[in-house]
């Protein structure tokens, strides 16, 4: 008896003809994809924290400066977390024992940290450094977005390399006056004459070359 | 919202494969199923704690570096450092520039002894007997220890201790003398340095060391012992050395005479390769022909010196003449060097030789040892105590004396008799094997303490980390007996300083703190009236019959001394400049005497010397005196071997008996069967002739360089070059400067977190050096040319490494520097394949991930940590030329010429590295690539490296 195919062949010959390079191509896309969704960039997906630190009420309420806690972010690459201490200054006082602050409390009288969890996380093979962009006028709504709104905070830019190296190619439209690199609700002009005078005045000369991030 | 404490399930990533046998087909099983169970593609990093501190403390800044003064001491002989610290953390150990004895620049002893603080099988707690107990309880056993010596004052007690100079050692002494007088120390060094000051003694009735301004010497004669490699004031020395070796400053010439080769035999104009039997004879040779050619404004007794017996050879009597002649035509700035030669005829006539020629080149100074005289003697003092029973406690702070002890004294025998022994020690040792009492020693890096630079000058030691296991300092250990109550070195140091600073103790103590020095306090010069008739009459008493047949020479080794860094990693693995050995140590015969015993490289030989016995392997070494047989000492320590960790080399201090130890002995060899594997870095000893290491006379200085001329980048090229414009940074390296003494080599190390590989891998040539100096020897095999070639990535315009990078891991910036970007690299190694230099190095295993996690508080946090697959390369310390510009942005200001100083141009003794850019025309960097000696390393490959180098200039003598 001479071969014959079976009667579903063809159907299958159409599946695979037609359906594996669609397979093939979303092998491929998917993880493309996947790399850039929020889930896996970590972004719009607030942190929880040990203790409750609600950014709304202590920078528009009570208007403290992001640098008061933030202490090195114009002199060291790390902007720095608060010192427990820096907590008890006014906590010492105000809503001393109130026991959401529990943990503040006892972290300053043991003498041990209070353990953050890390939201801007980037990989160890890169090295940010806070106090050059905060000394060339990049706020800091630039990044972080407007962290005086959150009750928690959350990562709201990729922080990928490729959203990185779109500012250091293009930085016109993102400096801002070094006076109100913390405000909030500041907004650029809109017209690039102005951000020109502000990086000749800063003398912002961004690099792209791969050893100012990796070393 | 995802809660950071719960994990995503997929742990860890790839178990790291050990380094050693496994089989092809286990391996790609391994991989197999690791790559399943990697397919969930599960990826959020694990939780990223953050704990800032909940007190900061005043002046701490996360993140930045601070530098805190303080010393580290060889011998109780300090040269002040500056220490680099990350949040309490020390990472990197740099000279003091305003230290007399260090100029800014660290050896390779200095730069490794960070690692020392780290190491993971240091003490951690006071032992007793079989087990360990606490603090408390040790402080308690030494008060009721003091309290049975008291009723009879100390008659039993015994001190070995190790040679200090810290005065405030010296004081805590004092109360314990006062507290115990019948009690004994010893000062305990188990190679004689003194024999200078013994010969001060016998010419000026005083102990004085000489101390030599090689900046105002034109004609310097060195004679036995590396000025270069040994003694407190080799960085010093290398670089007033190293000052004068261009024609502009009328250039210095140096004579040695030496057994084996050295740094300084390296560098020399001329060299005399001379048996240990032979030194002394030349050196009176050398005074009595200086004597009769100054003539009448010698003393007489000088001239009527008697001539050389047996008489030396041809050879070394032209040496002796020639230097001579050259020594008499530069009166008044011609210095001779015997620096710590043990031979008191040497010594005495080097003094001798000074007082004549030297004029204001050298001076003399009292010596700062609380013990100067401190040798050998005093551990064969102290076992003839305990043979007679006088000993019932003994309190050792020196290092290791079972190990170093003359091999015929049977030390071990004797410390095991005593009833109480308490070694203060950082390892556990031959000596702390026999010990009833182990006290973990305090590292300089978290103590306070005190010690003082050769002249006297005195620097505070101050802590940068706090303790890091319940150990002791020498002067916390000794005033647990001289005092009622142990007190903390703290206390110690300002109780002893308080009085003496007087009415601003205060700010002095801080400025001194801050400086690393105390201000005033060098010695003053002496100068003293010399006995030439006793000078005549001691050089006069006929030395004792030189040794038939072969001599024994031991030699303290360049990089581990007398087993003080044989568990050193960092040492061990940088190798030794001349031999280039890593992890081993070898005996060393000239190439003719070698095939005249039928021995070769690797040969394995039984030295005898006076019944005694080791068994080492062989290394002919050109250089070597004929008919000396030299080992370097300090190997073969069985210090905390654990499982993983071999001897390495051989004990040759076994073979050092009383004798051996005191004068030239002969020693005989007796070839074995079987071979051995040397660790090398460097196999070729030999540039072929090719100009890679240039050597030029300095007289015909102009018409050598015109050969060069295809290696300046003189030449026409077919594609335009592109145009930097920004900084162009680039390097020289001076090799008229290079002494070779691998400074710069551990310094890389340790600045960049180069991991250790181990003998195995050095073996296999993956050893994981960023900067290198290679040697190369040249001319007849006896009285070779030595140069050393420093070697790095030069940073090519037209980097072959670059265009062959599948992944553009490596790539050039617009500064000029070829940035090698880890994350990237997926481990091809074309890159390295192409490069003409070989300076890439590839981490064939996780390497980072076998050092131990108390060495990883070590790492530079400014640099990244690389794994398994990746290439590495020197980076001209890119994060650094990045801290600087960041600093000057801020500022608003240009980087200057100077602000960057690499890791290997900071601790070079002898400034040869300079780095800068080529953008500042007045720059250091441009001046010296435009020097007329300048040429590019393989230059005719049109690879154009950054990195120029200025051929060696050379001051031959004439006739010789």
């Amino acid at each position: 008896m001479p071969f014959r195919f079976p009667g579903w062949s063809t159907l299958l010959a159409r599946w695979v003809v037609y359906g594996g390079p669609l397979v093939l191509l979303l092998l491929l896309a998917a993880p493309m994809v996947y790399v850039r969704t929020p889930y896996y960039l970590e972004t719009q997906d607030p942190v929880n924290q040990p203790v409750q630190f609600d950014h709304r009420h202590h920078v528009v309420d009570d208007r403290i400066d992001c640098r008061f806690c933030h202490q090195t972010v114009e002199t060291a690459a790390s902007a720095g977390y608060p010192a427990t201490e820096v907590c008890m200054a006014c906590h010492s006082q105000v809503w001393n024992t109130a026991p959401i602050l529990e943990q503040v409390r006892s972290s300053y009288f043991t003498n041990q940290p209070i353990r953050w969890h890390r939201v801007h996380r980037l990989p160890q093979f890169v090295y940010f450094n806070h106090s050059i962009h905060v000394n060339k006028g990049v706020g800091c709504a630039e990044c972080h977005g407007r962290v005086d709104q959150m009750p928690l905070v959350e990562q709201t830019r990729d922080l990928t390399m490729g959203w990185c190296l779109d500012c250091h190619r293009h930085p016109l439209g993102r400096l801002r006056p070094k006076s109100e690199v913390t405000s909030m609700t500041w907004k650029p002009s809109g017209d690039v004459a102005d951000q020109k005078v502000l990086a000749a005045l800063y003398h912002v000369n961004t690099r792209t070359n791969c050893t100012t991030c990796h070393r | 919202m995802v809660s950071p404490t719960k994990t995503c399930g997929c742990e860890s990533e790839l178990v790291p494969l050990r380094v050693g046998p496994l089989s092809r087909r286990r391996f790609l099983q391994i991989l197999g199923a690791a790559g399943v169970a990697g397919l969930p593609g599960c990826y959020r990093p694990p939780p990223d704690p953050v704990a800032p501190y909940a007190r900061m403390p005043e002046g701490v800044t996360p993140g930045n570096a601070q530098h805190y003064a303080s010393a580290l001491a060889f011998d109780g002989v300090t040269t002040g450092v500056v220490v680099t610290a990350y949040e309490g953390r020390p990472t990197k150990i740099e000279g003091n520039t305003l230290h007399p004895a260090s100029l800014g620049a660290t050896g390779a002893w200095e730069q490794a002894a960070l690692i020392d603080l780290y190491d993971p099988a240091r003490l951690t707690s006071v032992g007793l007997g079989r087990g360990g107990i606490g603090r408390a309880e040790f402080l308690e056993h030494m008060r009721a220890l003091a309290k049975r010596h008291e009723p009879d004052g100390g008659a039993g007690l015994h001190l070995l201790l190790a040679p200090s100079s810290s005065p405030s050692v010296g004081a805590t002494l004092e109360r314990l003398r006062a507290r115990f007088p019948k009690s004994t120390s010893h000062t305990y060094r188990p190679l004689d340095r003194s024999a200078g000051l013994r010969a001060a003694r016998t010419a000026t009735g005083k102990l004085l060391a000489t101390r030599a301004h090689l900046d105002r010497a034109d004609v310097v004669v060195a004679l036995d012992s590396d000025f270069m490699s040994f003694g407190p004031e080799r960085l010093r020395l290398s670089h007033e050395w190293a000052d004068r070796r261009t024609v502009a400053k009328s250039m210095n010439r140096l004579y040695v005479a030496e057994t084996q080769v050295s740094l300084m035999g390296a560098m020399a104009d001329a060299r005399l390769p001379a048996k240990p039997s032979e030194l002394p004879r030349i050196a009176s040779e050398l005074l009595r022909a200086v004597a009769g050619a100054l003539g009448a404004s010698t003393p007489a007794e000088l001239r009527a010196l008697p001539a050389a017996n047996p008489p030396l050879p041809e050879f070394a009597r032209a040496f002796v003449q020639a230097s001579a002649r050259d020594l008499v035509a530069h009166r008044g700035r011609a210095v001779v060097l015997a620096n710590e030669s043990a031979d008191e005829t040497v010594q005495l006539a080097a003094f001798a030789l000074n007082q004549l020629l030297a004029g204001a080149a050298v001076e003399l100074l009292p010596p700062v040892e609380l013990e100067p005289l401190a040798g050998p003697g005093a551990l064969t003092d102290l076992v003839e105590a305990i043979g007679r029973g006088e000993v019932k406690t003994l309190l050792c702070t020196a290092f290791d004396p079972v190990y170093t002890g003359p091999a015929d004294l049977g030390v071990r025998d004797a410390l095991a008799k005593v009833p109480e022994l308490i070694q203060l020690a950082h390892l556990a040792d031959e000596t702390t094997a026999v010990a009833g009492v182990r006290v973990p020693r305090s590292h300089p890096l978290e103590s306070w303490g005190d010690v003082r630079a050769f002249d006297g000058t005195v620097s505070l030691v101050q802590p940068l980390i706090a303790p890091l296991y319940d150990s002791f300092t020498e002067l916390e250990l000794l005033s647990t007996l001289a005092d009622d109550v142990g007190h903390t070195g703290y206390a110690l140091l300002r109780g002893l300083w308080q009085p003496k600073l007087g009415a601003e103790f205060e700010s002095r103590w801080r400025v001194a703190l801050q400086d690393g020095l105390l201000a005033g306090s060098a010695n003053a010069p002496v100068a003293p009236n010399v006995d030439w008739a006793a000078v005549a009459g001691a050089l006069s008493r006929p030395l004792p019959p030189p040794p038939e047949g072969l001599e024994l020479h031991l030699a303290e080794d360049r990089k581990i001394r007398t087993g003080e860094f044989t568990h050193n990693p960092w040492l061990q693995e940088c190798p030794d400049a001349l031999t280039q050995l890593a992890w081993d140590n070898a005996l060393l015969l000239n190439p003719k005497t070698a095939n005249s015993l039928g021995l070769e490289l690797a040969s394995m030989v039984e030295l005898s010397v006076d019944g005694k016995k080791v068994v080492a392997p062989v290394m002919p070494m050109p250089g070597q005196a004929e008919g000396a047989v030299t080992v370097h000492l300090g190997y073969g320590h069985t210090i905390a071997a654990n499982a993983n960790e071999r001897v390495v080399g051989f004990n040759a201090f076994q073979v050092r008996t009383r004798r051996a130890a005191s004068g030239p002995v002969a020693a005989t060899l007796r070839k074995l069967e079987g071979g051995y594997r040397f660790g090398l870095i460097q196999i070729e000893g030999s540039d072929q002739g090719r100009p890679i290491s240039v050597e030029v006379e300095a007289s015909e200085l102009p018409e050598k360089l015109a050969d060069l001329a295809h290696l300046r980048q003189e030449h026409p090229v077919i594609f335009p070059r592109y145009a930097y414009p920004g900084y162009r940074w680039a390097m020289a390296i001076d090799l008229s400067r290079c002494i070779g003494c691998q400074a710069c080599v551990v310094a890389c190390r340790a600045e960049n977190n180069v991991p250790i590989v181990g003998r195995d891998e050095v073996m296999r040539g993956r050893e994981m050096h960023w900067l290198r100096v290679d040697r190369y020897f040249a001319g007849d095999v006896s009285a070779p040319h030595v140069r050393f070639h420093p070697l790095m990535c030069q940073h090519c315009e037209d980097a072959p490494c670059e265009y062959v990078c599948p992944v553009n891991a490596t790539v050039h910036s617009d500064e000029g520097l070829n940035e090698m970007v880890y994350n990237r690299c997926i481990g091809t190694r074309y890159c390295s394949n192409n490069c003409p230099y070989k300076v890439r190095r590839f981490n064939f295993h996780a390497y980072a991930d076998q050092t131990p996690s108390t060495e990883q508080l070590a790492y530079n946090p400014e640099v990244t940590v690389r794994s398994r697959g990746v290439m590495e390369k020197c980076s001209y310390c890119v994060q650094r030329i990045e801290r600087v510009r960041i600093d000057r942005e801020i500022a608003g200001e240009m980087i200057r010429d100077g602000d960057i100083q690499t890791a290997c141009q900071q601790v070079c003794p002898t400034e040869a590295i300079k780095f800068g850019s080529l953008s500042d025309a007045e720059g250091v960097v441009s001046t010296l690539h435009a020097d007329v000696r300048r040429y590019d390393l393989l230059g005719e490959l049109n690879t154009f490296p950054r990195t120029a180098y200025l051929a060696r200039l050379t001051n031959r003598a004439k006739g010789l």
